[in-house]
């Protein structure tokens, strides 16, 4: 079957179960129903070995209901419990039977009849309480089917019941209910000898099954209905044995089948019992290890062999669902898989966020062991959730460390490149005019009109220069920037450029310097890219300023461009660099013929 | 009359060069060249007695084409100049056969003079 497991099962598992207190009730009615049940035989002066089968009366009703109530409060989502208790209350109308008046004892002997048929089921379908393939469904079918066709009808028409020495040995009440006056013959000479025969095949078909499923069970399973299975074929064969007792009407043997066949009804309960405290005590161990398990699985067909050890499940499976399309699950090789359908494997999801990222298949056994399964889940997700987080974080500093490498190169380029421009530029223009002046000093002494004109003529060389510093200055870290901050800048920028550009950056403060910059230089880049390919009639800057963010966004109207078409460029790789090494990030919209919008943000306080 | 031939990519350099040959005495230019190939290509057919070449230029730079002057039958004098501190620059600059190495802003007509006697005016050239 398949279940959810996530944080809301607690209430679905009330809703179906019975509270302590409701079961010790049940407890106490169960005593004295078991008292009631003993009460009977004794009653009748008639019945055969009547403290013996006082006390199995006693034993019976008391072990199932105890079993069935315990059942039902451990496992509110399994039937068994219910069936167990229902069982209980059966034999009690069972021990009717040892009563001497006619119409108790015909309720006892149909009670009987009814009692098979449920115990039928009821071997069939532990531990769940439902039956767990075709097969079992055709037997009990076929049960029910006899009951109702080949018995409950002859009790209208025959005059007693089959002799059953454990009941009565001589003098037995007769049919209470008969509706015919004589006994038919065809009742004797058919009915009983087939529905003997066919009784006798569905319990042999009850013990193949059940030999089956052992056969077929996981040492999971094994564990629990090896005991549960030995009692029930045993009692399969007492059974045959009565029908064999009855055809050949050797009452020894009839009698011993029977006796037989009674114990193994309050034995099958504590067979029960003793299997669901096996798989019980496995849980328990199991929990323990998954709690104390911290390591860290290699991959995925590890993992899965370590849940099927600690679960002592080799067939378990786990499956991964990569989104919520139910054609996507996979299993631990990547091989697509489909979940299986109940009840053949018990399939538990596992939920995060909403969604199934994995499912646990195994053994039928282990879904009655709900906290288990839980526990098995929830470890599952811790290490599928930190896997996952992990494999993000990682992917985060792979990519942090990228940037910083960019940034840390871009910088040094940088310096080569101011290196380059001092060196190239101001240097040898300084350098030209030291060798002028020298000149200009000779030239003053053999003509001091020419050298003083000469002399004049240095300023505009010199004004140069001062330009050129300035420039690459103002490359750096522009003065006005420094000075008034980043509004005026980008206003001073926006003075400055040929298509023209408005500023709305009402409200914006002041930021640390290293913010001022970044921001600055994005949008100087923006623009000059816009002014470089865009062909724009208007460009438009916007600075917002919230809480801990500052953003910007520099748009045009100009061609747009395909941005996947382009890698950015390396000054809008460098801008953003700078952006995402201050906690921010930056974007690219844009299509062709739709104008483009570069945004950005940053966090910074004021 | 000494004849100077100047090589460097800086143009207004060139420019003051060409002043400063021409305003020292016994020194006449024998011509600029922007680049050390355009410099070359004068040599093949025009014999200055001193070269002036920028250690630094795009292409071929001066260092090369000292080694490549000097391997010239009676290869005229070649003297490295630079705009950076002559302490930087590579040693090759030392080996490639140019007489003198020396900052650009050093160059004076008196320096010039001083140059010529030290390496160039032994007649041998």
């Amino acid at each position: 079957m398949a279940t959810y497991v996530d944080a809301s099962d607690d209430e679905h598992r009330l809703a179906r179960g019975i509270s302590p207190r409701a079961a010790w009730l049940g407890a106490a009615g169960g005593i004295l129903l078991a008292t009631l049940a003993a009460a009977i035989p004794l009653a009748n002066e008639g019945a055969p070995s009547s403290g013996a089968m006082a006390a199995l009366n006693a034993v019976t009703v008391s072990t199932l209901t105890s079993i069935g109530l315990f059942a039902w409060v451990r496992d509110p989502e399994s039937r068994f419990g219910r069936l167990l208790v229902a069982t209980a209350l059966l034999s009690v109308v069972v021990s009717l039977s040892s009563s001497g008046a006619e119409l108790p004892y015909t309720v006892g002997r149909i009670a009987v009849w009814v009692r098979e048929v449920l115990l039928v089921f009821v071997f069939l379908s532990f531990p769940t309480g439902r039956l767990p393939g075709r097969s079992e469904r055709v037997v009990v079918s076929a049960a029910i089917v006899m009951l109702l066709v080949l018995y409950l009808p002859t009790v209208l028409l025959t005059d007693g019941f089959p002799r059953l020495p454990v009941f009565c040995s001589h003098n037995c009440p007769g049919n209470a209910l008969q509706a015919v006056g004589s006994d038919p013959a065809f009742v004797g000479a058919v009915a009983i000898p087939v529905r003997q025969a066919i009784t006798a095949a569905i319990f042999l078909a009850v013990a193949v099954l059940i030999f089956r499923r052992l056969r077929r069970a996981s040492p999971l399973t094994r564990k629990g209905l090896v005991l549960v299975f030995s009692v029930a074929i045993a009692r399969a064969a007492a059974l045959i044995g009565v029908v064999a007792g009855q055809r050949s009407g050797n009452t020894a043997v009839t009698a011993a089948a029977d006796w037989i066949a009674l114990l193994a009804v309050p034995a099958a309960g504590v067979a029960f019992l003793v299997g669901l405290f096996r798989w019980r005590l496995f849980s328990s161990e199991t929990l323990r290890h998954l709690a104390l398990d911290s390591t860290e699985p290699a991959d995925r067909e590890e993992l899965q062999r370590r849940l099927a050890e600690m679960l002592g499940d080799p067939s378990l499976e786990v499956r991964y669902a990569l989104s919520s399309d139910p054609e996507s699950w996979r299993d631990a090789t990547g091989q697509p898989a489909a979940l299986p359908a109940p009840p053949d494997r018990c399939v538990v999801e596992v939920v995060h966020e909403g969604a199934p990222i994995a499912a646990i298949i195994c053994d039928p056994a282990l879904s009655e062991q709900r906290d288990l399964l839980d526990a098995a889940a929830t470890w599952l997700r811790t290490i599928l959730v930190r896997e996952q987080l992990t494999a993000a974080l990682s992917a985060s500093v792979r990519d942090l460390g990228a940037s910083r490498r960019r940034i840390a190169t871009a910088a040094a380029a940088e310096r080569r490149r101011i290196e380059r421009d001092l060196h190239d530029g101001a240097q040898q223009q300084l350098v030209t005019l030291r060798v002028k002046l020298e000149l200009i000093e000779e030239e003053l002494e053999r003509d001091p009109e020419r050298g003083a004109e000469l002399l004049h003529e240095l300023g505009p060389s010199i004004d140069s220069v001062i330009e050129e510093v300035r420039s690459l200055a103002s490359g750096i870290y522009p003065s006005l920037l420094a000075d008034a901050g980043l509004v005026e800048a980008l206003r001073a920028v926006a003075r400055r450029n040929e298509v023209p550009v408005t500023v709305a950056a009402d409200g914006i403060g002041s930021y640390p310097l290293e913010i001022e910059a970044a921001v600055y230089f994005c949008c100087l880049e923006a623009l000059q890219n816009a002014d470089k390919h865009a062909q724009a009639s208007a460009i438009a800057i916007a600075l917002q300023a919230d809480d801990d963010e500052l953003s910007f966004e520099v748009r045009d109207d100009g061609l747009g461009f395909d941005p996947r078409s382009i890698n950015g460029g390396s000054g809008l790789t460098n801008m953003r660099d700078r952006l995402v090494a201050l906690g921010g990030d930056m974007s690219i919209q844009s299509a062709p013929r739709q104008g483009t919008v570069v945004t950005g943000r940053v966090y910074a306080t004021e | 009359m000494v004849r100077v031939l100047t090589v460097d990519d800086h143009a207004p350099f060139l420019e003051v060069a060409h002043d400063l040959v021409e305003a020292t005495p016994g020194f006449e230019s024998a011509g600029e060249e922007g680049s050390a190939t355009e410099g070359l290509a004068r040599l093949e057919y025009d014999r200055p007695d001193l070269v002036l070449a920028d250690v630094h230029m795009p292409g071929m730079s001066g260092i090369e084409l000292a080694q490549r002057v000097n391997a010239m039958p009676q290869p005229p004098l070649v003297v490295l100049i630079s705009a950076v501190n002559p302490a930087d620059l590579p040693a090759a600059s030392r080996r490639c056969g140019a007489a003198a190495v020396m900052s650009k802003h050093e160059l004076t007509p008196s320096r010039l003079r001083e140059l010529w006697r030290a390496h160039g005016a032994n007649g041998t050239r």
